[in-house]
């Protein structure tokens, strides 16, 4: 007989069973009463030697594997109809675990976004950054500092680039804003100038037209632009015949090569377009350390050996150019952990307070649960003396839980979903690397059901296992008296404790949280910053290459926003203070004679 | 269901002594509960109830058919007969309980060696 047969004569299998329970009981009676007993007795006696017949009929039927899916079925049923008995019950439940399970869904959809998908560029694992290492004694105020991440001059790039044997191919970027003009509005856009390895190393085509190649990456070469997806939209309509056409960025004419495709953005860079770096040695100020450096490593090199392979270059070029890279270092980074370095610890921090708040969450439902079943402790022990087993009380109360996780989770990732809009609108673009890719999906969701389950095992264990002990006996005997029994109050002191243990690491932690936020904004700038006013302005430098007509139009400008109601003082600088980047000049003392002159410019001495 | 019962048996005993009995011929339900307790001679008193759930296990593994009958008292009852799959696994379970019997005997009585 197939199983699946049986799923459909079962109410058969059911009739016969009973029928045939019957016939044995009767049997038994026949049986005592030949031997004298009264019919009635006889029944009685016969019923006692049987034992629950409901309990073997369910047992029988739990012999076929279906009896145990109709049975859930039939527990989900008769949990609906009671929760929807206590209204005011279960909307409470569900909120509270929407909220857990809602934030928990939140904070991993940003960990996926951020930590586990894998970069969108082929071969990303052998795609590293490159930066400088300032010595101990010299203090920068780069923006990678922390990590001993300086950016690299030209000189240095392009040693590193000619004398190690572990990349593939390496790439310069320098982001700087540039004046676009001839085309609409005249706008500053976020210019990025690359090496032409830069789109074999991230493995990246336009969408139109094409990129530069490395023989229009020479100094003085042509002037060619590649546009960003965002630019194009916004500046050129989208317009495909833009391929060909020229723009003037700084005041001069460049022919646009192609289009980038829709959400090509670096993990650490925004651009609006790209240019040629067109670097070389023996360009003016090529010791200034300004250039990002990506490069891809060749199959099969380690990080390790990628590093020693830097390094001894960094120790040739320290010996060579002491007077600018005295005990400087070079480090390898891959992209991913460049991209989610610092960024991991603080989402794995959130994603622990969250889960802590499922946690506060589950709790509570399950203290919840506990004072509900300690109402209905009769009905428990009615269900028990009729022949319900244990385990069959401890699963019709789980599966109650589950109805409530089952609403609880459909609520939490609508919130999460609501919840990760207003974080993406709320964050500075770049706050978060790869947010773009940050979306509600299939593996959200099935993290969400693991939750979903993990917290109706977390909050329904607990009142199931209490209340599946309960002794029919002294419960049926208790009558009306309803009060929690000496167990149940204990159980639910200890949900109690482990709530208030939970929520105070909690409240710890964020206290800790907000200690160092505070230590952080609190530094003294040594001046006041409120009614202070700052703006940008780039001169271009086809118009203003010469430093005394550069500086009569800033003056110019200077007293024009003097003159203007309201202002007290108006000032220009080449870099704000506290911006994360500065620049350095060098000097010598008068008294003592000049450091040996690198081809024949000003020397730079290292602080 | 009362536990004592239940634990004085181990796990497949009542399956195995099923199929032993209905080794002799077809049999409906009372009969065999009757049978196992007059051969053990009253030792075992098993609770005629858990006869049935085990009757289920032996027929979902297909080692006894089943077909409606009438009893010797008769009434409709449904009676079991052993299939050929049924007499092999009672011959593999007969000759590990033997193998089993010997070790506990033989942890037993360890001061007779």
């Amino acid at each position: 007989m197939s199983r699946f047969g049986q799923l459909f004569r079962r109410r058969r299998l059911d009739s016969e069973l009973a029928q045939e329970i019957a016939a044995h009981i009767e049997e038994k009676a026949d049986e005592l009463a030949e031997a004298g007993m009264s019919r009635e007795k006889a029944l009685l006696a016969a019923r006692a030697r049987f034992g629950n017949s409901t309990a073997v009929l369910e047992q029988s039927r739990e012999v076929w594997s279906f009896a145990a899916v109709e049975s859930l079925l039939r527990d989900l049923r008769i949990s609906a109809r009671g929760l929807r008995r206590t209204p005011l019950f279960t909307a409470v439940a569900v909120a509270t675990l929407a909220l857990g399970i809602g934030a928990d869904a939140a904070i991993f959809s940003l960990m996926d976004a951020v930590l586990l998908r894998p970069l969108p560029f082929p071969q990303a694992d052998r795609i590293v950054v490159l930066w400088e290492r300032p010595p101990k004694t010299v203090k920068t105020a780069s923006l990678g500092s922390r990590n001993q991440q300086n950016p690299a001059s030209p000189a240095n790039f392009l040693d590193w680039r000619d004398r190690t044997r572990s990349f593939d191919r390496m790439a310069a970027i320098s982001v700087f804003p540039m004046g676009l003009s001839g085309f609409g509005e005249p706008r500053e856009v976020d210019a990025l100038q690359v090496s032409a390895s830069f789109f074999r190393i991230l493995g990246v085509r336009p969408l139109l037209g094409r990129a530069f190649d490395m023989s229009e990456d020479v100094p003085h070469g042509p002037r060619v632009v590649v546009l960003g997806f965002g630019l194009w939209q916004r500046q050129f309509g989208g317009d495909r015949t833009v391929i060909g056409r020229t723009v003037r960025l700084h005041d001069e004419p460049y022919t646009i090569l192609g289009v980038m495709p829709e959400r090509f953005d670096l993990p650490f860079a925004h651009a609006d377009l790209l240019v040629p770096i067109q670097i070389a040695r023996g360009m003016d100020s090529d010791e200034g350390r300004y250039l990002n450096v990506i490069a891809k490593l060749k199959p099969g090199v380690s990080m390790a050996r990628a590093q020693a392979d830097l390094s001894a270059v960094a120790r040739q070029i320290s010996v060579e150019r002491p007077y600018v890279s005295r005990d400087w270092d070079a480090g390898v980074v891959s992209l991913y952990e460049q991209t989610t370095g610092e960024i991991s610890t603080a989402l794995l921090l959130l994603f622990g307070a969250v889960t802590f708040v499922l946690l506060i969450a589950a709790v509570n439902v399950a203290n919840l649960l506990l004072m509900r079943g300690t109402g209905r402790q009769r009905e428990i022990a009615l269900r028990a003396a009729l022949g319900a087993s244990r385990s069959r009380i401890a699963i019709q109360l789980l599966a109650e839980s589950l109805l409530l996780s089952i609403a609880g989770a459909a609520l939490g990732v609508a919130l999460a979903f609501a919840g990760l809009r207003a974080i993406v609108v709320s964050l500075p673009a770049l706050a978060l690397p790869r947010i773009e890719g940050l979306q509600v999906d299939a593996r959200v969701l099935a993290f969400s059901v693991v939750l979903c389950l993990g917290s109706t095992f977390l909050f329904g264990l607990v009142p199931a296992l209490a209340f599946s002990r309960t002794d029919p006996d002294e419960a049926l005997k208790q009558g009306g008296l309803r009060g929690a029994s000496r167990g149940h109050r204990r159980m639910r002191g200890l949900l109690v404790v482990a709530e208030v243990a939970v929520s105070l690491v909690l409240l710890v932690g964020a206290g800790l949280l907000g200690r160092s936020f505070l230590n952080q904004t609190g530094v003294s700038r040594g001046f006041r910053t409120d009614q202070i006013l700052t703006m940008r302005m780039f001169f271009a430098p086809a118009r203003y290459y010469d430093d005394h007509r550069r500086a009569r139009y800033l003056d110019q400008i200077l007293a024009r926003v003097r003159a203007l109601p309201g202002v007290a003082a108006a000032s220009s600088a080449h870099f704000l203070p506290m911006v994360g980047v500065v620049s350095g000049s060098g000097f010598h003392r008068m008294d003592q004679p000049e450091p040996a002159r690198a081809r024949g410019r000003a020397p730079i001495t290292s602080l | 269901m009362n536990d004592d019962e239940q634990r004085s048996l181990f796990p497949g005993a009542l399956e195995m002594m099923v199929l032993q009995t209905l080794r002799l011929g077809p049999l409906h339900g009372y009969a065999i509960a009757q049978h196992i307790r007059q051969t053990s001679e009253d030792l075992l008193q098993i609770e005629e109830g858990t006869l049935y759930p085990a009757l289920q296990r032996l027929l979902r593994e297909d080692w006894v058919g089943v077909e409606w009958g009438i009893s010797p008292r008769n009434r409709k009852v449904r009676i079991y007969r052993i299939t050929a799959a049924g007499r092999k696994q009672l011959q593999r379970e007969v000759s590990s309980f033997d193998r089993m019997l010997t070790g506990i005997r033989r942890v037993m009585r360890p001061a007779e060696s």
